[in-house]
């Protein structure tokens, strides 16, 4: 039986203590608790359950406020709520030991009757999870034990980087049994088992989180409150740190020309770090459904003419690097080994000519339709360059930006575009976001963030599927290693760039993007000098 | 008494018809709408197969045939109940009640300085009328008349809390905690001025249009002259004549803009953050939940028919002309 | 009314000329913008950030990836021009419509469409605008029929007061007596008549329209597709901190087009009827 777990902890513990450890005990200042932070984020979230999927910013604060099995760090995996784990040597079985001392925040004691009332009612039913729909069976021996099964081999990487990751939230049963668990009262006003409490929804204007203290993973939570302002536009953000009415805004909160003089304030700092394990790729979907999108000449001739460096310094300030392919180069499983394609239009007009679309009289090949993703002002932006790049080897783009619901709905339910620019989040354990992209299964109308270029190769099924059920780290590593291959060969999605996803804090915050999936964790070790 | 209260009365029957026409507007452009409610919420995959969708529709009552439906939606809003938010898993109508304080306060605030700032000048230009001060009076209303509220609001916050540092840049309250009664009303009040100038200004260029010529009309008519002919002074004229007549056309305009004044605050709230139906409302676009589109459109509708009807008070009472029909 | 004495007093007013050569300024801005700037002026064609009289290639700076400002605002000046002429013109042909169907035969039918009227005056204008661009979609033609939709009720009420007035006059009862239809002496004997003022009146529309239209595109509801000067003022926001006059100067035009309308519009008031010019101005 393979252990996960606390030795795995110990072990990279005592090295990283041994890298780095005793300078930094002598550098760094003794963690103090204590005070109450702001957080800016962009936008008002629905409600504060992760469980049922949803926006970005419902995440990060859900995750504050819930707690999982386990924490997946890039690869590594910590006990949380699940103080060991086994995994059988059939990949079929997956045991965990829960914490007894836990308690939720109404103070009832969590138990695996929770665990697998989530499993069965929360994550197999809402949000089609690749991991957890090949659990068939749960069970529980005992209070504090929770036993997953599966029919079908299930790649423990798969399992463990789902229940380590946003999707492994556990809701409480005695909450949310027999209720109608999306109109529950509980999604407003949740109660979780993590470092902060919720406290107060005031809405339009903020949500107060609050210490836990009864918190099972002591000192933690340093901070005495989490106060999360929904602040719309940039600049806005951007004075309010900068006047110190508030500490913290992640996922690049101002505009990203703005960081340069952002780094030059006494009291205010900024990091990329946080997201390597949790990272954005901005990707051009291209439709195969339309007959000269289909014909892989004209996608790599479409990636030929994307200048993605000019990308990179206009829209993205410097702030971003080329893609390469669907799984982005922070993450362990990442290959550069692919075919690239160079901004290059002399080429990009070879290929449209050999794929049979010379210019005609009037300069242009043929007319397509580019549909934005339009959530970030750095998409529109990319799109109106990628349109004059695009322009200048003769393929005449029509740029539509729809609002974002009317969009998920024109590209991943009528599937009405020709090219689309999106965004797609890549983590550590890829079989999380980054394979259904490109998997036949993936084509499922009317669910976003799917395979809408409806690109469907047997060799790349093949692969995806073996990856899923892989035991052997290592075969699984080559697997992975192809499927990007398979993807950057045939381009049925042309990456574009790998974004930084910023944060800026007020000098006095302390461990900021220290996890690779900083924004969508627990913050329990955020601290506050004072 | 009476006289008011038949006036309260008549525009209370005359205001019920008109409700009526302005929900019936909503619901058609509601059932217009490519996509309803169930629809929302499957955009965000939440809704996958054709049995729940239906079961859904059977919940909102949106399984029955359109006029039923009409018939329901009117009579609902009269209930105040203007359907539910599928996004926020709320009513509608308890989103747009925690968000109205808010924009109550941006609104009253812009209409007062808008008053105070359009009276003070379009007086002060009348009285010194041909000078070059009636000419920079005329320059201000020409100017804010044509400058588009949110540059305003986005120019004064260049100035006032970018450059000069004077005042916050957006939000209603900063986020320092434990704070007294008394420096959080300082606080909002600190917030409330940049917001208040960027929609107040476009009316005072109004109000103190209106006002000018009111006050130039007013002070050629006989009262005034013959006030002056018995020796009044001229302050005393200007004040005690003069500016009780002059400002009932602006009372009316007032009346007549509340919703403008409403619609404007949408786009000043966006600029600065400010967390009212506005902010509400252009979220709810974005979202295309129009439940809550519609619940806004409404519910500003019935503002404006309120403030209407108090304007209509208001008249009623300062109006000498209407007091003498009253007496006679 | 003589049409040269209309000219001259039209012309002796400063404002009409300060109004009409500003607008001629715009209205040839936007006739060179393709002579001046042939390429796409969505274009990425310099340094990002390049401030006004900085670079004489570029004399109002470029935006926040490179665009050229000055290209954007000749090229965004004829959106702006079409939209608030389109608008203006939709809502004064809804407006002079029901205005003279409601002045012209009074009684029941008037009651109708004034409570109509009234609908529209008591509906938040701005808020009726934005519920039509999330139901119908932010395309043009919806912001442009949408702005005339809401525009269109000062037209109403002033086309009926003039059909009142003048529905009782000799030529009217004449034409009566004579046998014409109702839709001929509408047509072909009132609104002639009942034009000048109206045609005042779509003048300053056409100003409304151009603010509509701003404030919508400023909050990113307009189509897209479509660069117009408000879109301009809400892209520089969030360089405001230290670019600002990306943000400033699209939102100086729309200002100025504003205003000069509004003079005009001013202007042709009074030259129309000079006894109420003279005494608005207190003379």
């Amino acid at each position: 039986m393979k252990r996960f777990g606390l030795k795995t902890l110990l072990a990279t513990a005592s090295v990283a203590l041994l890298l780095t450890g005793m300078p930094m005990m002598a550098s760094a200042q003794e963690p103090q608790s204590g005070g109450t932070i702001v957080e800016l984020v962009s936008s008002e979230p629905p409600n504060l359950v992760g469980a049922f999927g949803g926006a970005t910013t419902l995440h990060e604060i859900s995750d504050k406020i819930f707690d999982k099995l386990l924490e997946d760090k890039n690869g590594e995996y910590e006990p949380r709520l699940a103080e060991s784990w086994e995994v059988s040597p059939d990949g079929r079985t997956f045991t965990f030991h829960l914490n007894p001392s836990v308690k939720w925040h109404d103070g009832t004691p969590f138990t695996s009757a929770d665990v697998a009332f989530t499993m069965t009612e929360i994550w197999k039913k809402f949000g089609g999870i690749l991991a957890y729909g090949r659990i068939t069976g749960v069970e529980t021996p005992d209070e504090h034990t929770v036993v997953f099964k599966a029919e079908n081999q299930i790649a423990p990487q798969l399992l463990l980087g789902t229940l380590g990751n946003l999707q492994g939230l556990v809701l409480p049963k005695h909450i949310y049994e027999n209720t109608d668990y999306k109109a529950n009262p509980a999604n407003l006003a949740p109660i979780g088992s993590g470092p902060y409490k919720f406290k107060e929804w005031v809405k339009g204007q903020y949500i107060v989180l609050e210490r836990n203290p009864d918190y099972y993973r002591k000192p933690y939570p340093y901070l005495d409150g989490i106060v999360v302002r929904f602040e719309r536009s940039a600049n806005t953000r951007a004075a309010a740190l900068e006047a110190g009415d508030a500490h913290l805004g992640v996922r690049s909160p101002v505009a990203l020309r703005d960081l340069d003089r952002i780094e030059k304030l006494d009291n205010l700092a900024y990091t990329a770090a946080g997201s390597e394990g949790a990272v954005w790729l901005q990707q051009m979907e291209v439709n195969l459904q339309h007959e000269i999108t289909a014909n892989p000449l004209v996608r790599k001739a479409i990636a030929h003419a994307i200048n993605k460096e000019k990308l990179v310094s206009l829209v993205y300030a410097g702030h971003a690097k080329p893609a390469t392919g669907p799984i982005p180069s922070t993450i362990p499983s990442y290959t550069k080994d692919v075919d690239t394609y160079g901004f290059d239009p002399a080429k990009a007009e070879a290929l449209l000519d050999e794929a049979g679309y010379p210019r005609k009289s009037d300069g242009k090949r043929f007319p397509l339709k580019l549909v934005v993703g339009n959530w970030f002002e750095t998409q529109s932006q990319s799109a109106d360059l990628i349109a004059q790049d695009l322009a200048d080897v003769g393929i005449d783009v029509t740029i539509d930006k729809p609002a974002i619901p009317a969009f998920i709905g024109q590209v991943y339910k009528n599937y009405d575009f020709d090219i689309t620019l999106t965004n797609s989040v890549n983590y550590s354990e890829p079989g999380v976001g980054s394979l259904i992209w490109l998997w036949t299964k993936g084509i499922i109308p009317g669910v976003p963030w799917r395979n809408a270029s409806h690109y469907s190769n047997p060799e790349m099924d093949a692969v995806i599927e073996a990856s899923l059920v892989e035991q052997d780290p290592s075969k699984r590593m080559e697997q992975l290693h192809t499927f990007q291959k398979l993807a950057a060969r045939d381009l049925p999605i042309i990456y574009l760039v790998e974004m930084d996803m910023i944060n800026v804090y007020n000098k006095k915050l302390h461990n900021v993007g220290n996890h690779p999936r900083w924004y969508y964790t627990n913050w329990e070790d955020l601290w506050l000098e004072h | 008494m009476y006289a008011l209260l038949k006036l309260i009365l008549n525009r209370l029957a005359h205001a019920i018809p008109t409700l009526v026409g302005i929900i019936v507007i909503a619901f058609i452009l509601l059932s217009l709408a490519p996509g309803d409610v169930v629809d929302i919420l499957a955009a965000d995959g939440s809704i996958q197969d054709a049995a729940t969708a239906a079961a859904m529709r059977a919940k909102f009552g949106l399984d029955q045939p359109l006029p039923m439906q009409a018939l329901n939606y009117v009579i609902g809003v009269f209930q105040f109940n203007f359907g539910y938010s599928p996004i926020h898993s709320l009513p509608v109508s308890d989103l747009i009640v925690s968000r109205l304080p808010a924009t109550f306060l941006l609104m009253a605030s812009s209409i007062l300085l808008s008053v105070i700032v359009g009276v003070v000048i379009g007086l002060y230009a009348a009285l010194n009328v041909r000078t070059w001060k009636d000419f920079l009076g005329s320059v201000f209303a020409i100017l804010f008349f044509a400058a588009p509220s949110f540059w305003v609001g986005l120019m004064l916050m260049v100035v006032f809390s970018i450059k000069l540092e004077l005042l916050p840049v957006s939000g209603m309250v900063s986020m320092r905690i434990n704070a007294t009664w008394f420096s959080q009303a300082l606080d909002i009040a600190r917030h409330l001025i940049l917001p208040t100038c960027a929609l107040g200004l476009f009316y005072a260029a109004i109000y103190a249009r209106v006002m000018r010529a009111a006050v130039l009309q007013v002070s050629k008519l006989d009262f005034v002259e013959t006030a002056r002919a018995k020796g009044v002074p001229e302050g005393a004229i200007a004040f005690r004549h003069i500016l009780r007549n002059a400002v009932l056309p602006v009372i009316t305009l007032i009346g007549l803009q509340t919703g403008n004044v409403m619609a404007g605050a949408v786009v000043i709230e966006q600029v600065f953050s400010w967390p009212g139906i506005g902010t509400l409302l252009f979220d709810a676009v974005l979202d295309r939940n129009l439940p809550v589109v519609m619940g806004v459109l409404i519910l500003s509708s019935v503002i404006v028919m309120v403030t209407n009807l108090i304007v209509d008070i208001l008249y009623f009472i300062l109006d000498p002309r209407i007091q003498l029909e009253k007496h006679s | 009314m003589k049409g040269s004495a209309f000219l001259a007093r039209y012309l002796s007013s400063p404002s009409a000329i300060l109004g009409t050569s500003v607008i001629v300024m715009i209205v040839t801005a936007a006739l060179f913008a393709s002579v001046l700037y042939p390429q796409d002026p969505l274009r990425s064609v310099a340094a990002p950030e390049i401030w006004p009289f900085v670079d004489a290639a570029h004399p109002l700076g470029t935006d926040a990836i490179g665009r050229d400002i000055a290209a954007m605002m000749m090229h965004g000046a004829r959106t702006t021009i079409a939209i608030g002429l389109i608008a203006s013109i939709v809502a004064s042909i809804i407006g002079i419509l029901i205005g003279a169907v409601s002045g012209f035969y009074g009684g029941m039918v008037d009651n109708l469409l004034m409570r109509f009227t009234e609908l529209f005056q008591i509906i938040p204008n701005l808020v009726f605008l934005i519920a039509l661009v999330s139901v119908f979609g932010p395309r043009i033609e919806v912001v442009v029929l949408g702005i005339g939709s809401v525009s269109w009720t000062g037209m109403a009420r002033l086309v009926r007061a003039e059909f009142m007035t003048l529905k009782n006059r000799e030529f009217v009862l004449a034409a009566r007596a004579a046998g014409m239809t109702d839709l001929r002496i509408i047509a072909s004997e009132i609104l002639p008549n009942a034009l000048p003022p109206a045609v005042v009146l779509a003048s300053l529309i056409v100003g409304a329209a151009v603010l509509y239209e701003a404030s919508l595109s400023f909050l990113g509801l307009s189509d897209p597709a479509i660069a117009s000067w408000g879109r301009l003022v809400g892209e520089g926001r969030s360089l405001i901190r230290t670019s600002w006059y990306i943000a400033a100067v699209p939102g100086l035009g729309i200002m100025l087009a504003v205003l000069s309308v509004n003079l005009v519009g001013d202007a042709l008031t009074d030259a129309l009827n000079p006894r109420l010019g003279r005494e608005a101005s207190g003379s």
